[in-house]
């Protein structure tokens, strides 16, 4: 399908483009945000990915899913945004060290929409690369070698920025459980 | 192994609910906005490397049909007019050597 909008959009059909707008919008702002941890800045990092693609389009090659060639882009997008404003979050900032909770404990504390609202918060917290590993991994469903591709780290460094991640949220939620319980004891 | 799998796949259900929409609703509409400002753009780019390729060539002959007229009318003077018409013809042959440069970089740069 992705391959029909292509060259619709090469050969002139610029409303083609509405298709990879909507089609991929909602996997790259979970991206970009998982990396800026704001959405104004997601927002503004995704739509400059979109003009990038739009005008390097006819450079894709069709080595890759357009996807993972879409989503490149939007790694390198938010990752340019964030040197831009780099007081914002650190990407290779300090893992937590603090013991998380275990998963039965979480769940035993939280509502569902409790967890969501108490995971997006950690989520914002932990340096930008674990979240967009941790974004890719398991929210996206991408395998490690397809992150490689995405992002040009090695294996192995994805391998621990996904166990550093873990580490972190853990950690992250963990602190948050222990001022929820201060406030409700 | 199994606590691995197990690990993963609770730290799978806990993010995925995670997974955000986007959430401003003029998004669309204003990334369309700007790709067909965008295609524009590449558009009136194309239309001016044309114009200027047209220019060049058009200034390449006159400047050739000049040359050759005031040839004609010097080959009558005397020694100093003649090195002053060698002069000002390296110039012009500097000048389109500089301008062919440059068109060609825009044009090679854009087809990349």
């Amino acid at each position: 399908m992705d391959d029909l909008y292509i060259k619709k959009v090469l050969n002139g059909d610029v409303d083609a483009f509405r298709y990879f707008v909507h089609q991929y919008k909602d996997q790259a702002f979970n991206i970009a945000l998982s990396v800026l941890k704001n959405e104004f800045d997601a927002r503004e990092a995704v739509q400059e990915a979109y003009i990038i693609a739009f005008r390097k389009l006819s450079k894709y090659r069709g080595r890759s899913k357009f996807s993972t060639w879409f989503f490149r882009i939007v790694i390198n997008e938010s990752l340019k945004f964030l040197k831009r404003n780099r007081n914002t979050v650190d990407i290779e900032s300090g893992e937590s060290e603090s013991a998380g909770p275990g998963y039965t404990e979480i769940d035993d504390i939280l509502g569902r929409e409790q967890q969501i609202f108490f995971i997006d918060r950690a989520m914002k917290r932990i340096p930008s690369n674990e979240a967009l590993v941790l974004t890719l991994f398991y929210i996206q469903d991408y395998s490690i070698e397809e992150i490689k591709d995405l992002t040009g780290w090695t294996v192995s460094k994805i391998k621990v920025l996904l166990h550093r991640a873990r580490k972190s949220m853990y950690g992250e939620l963990n602190r948050e459980l222990s001022s929820e319980k201060k406030t409700l004891y | 192994m199994e606590n691995n799998n197990n690990h993963d796949k609770y730290f799978r259900e806990l993010l995925q609910g995670n997974y955000r929409e986007m959430p401003f609703s003029d998004f669309e509409d204003e990334v369309m906005d700007e790709v067909a400002a965008e295609h524009e753009k590449k558009n009136s780019f194309l239309k001016n490397i044309k114009v200027s390729w047209l220019f060049f060539f058009f200034g390449i002959i006159s400047g050739i049909v000049m040359a050759v007229l005031s040839t004609g009318m010097i080959e009558d003077s005397g020694s100093l007019q003649v090195s002053l018409v060698y002069g000002l013809a390296i110039i012009f042959c500097l000048i389109i050597v500089f301008l062919a440069d440059n068109l060609f970089r825009l044009s090679f740069r854009h087809n990349n």
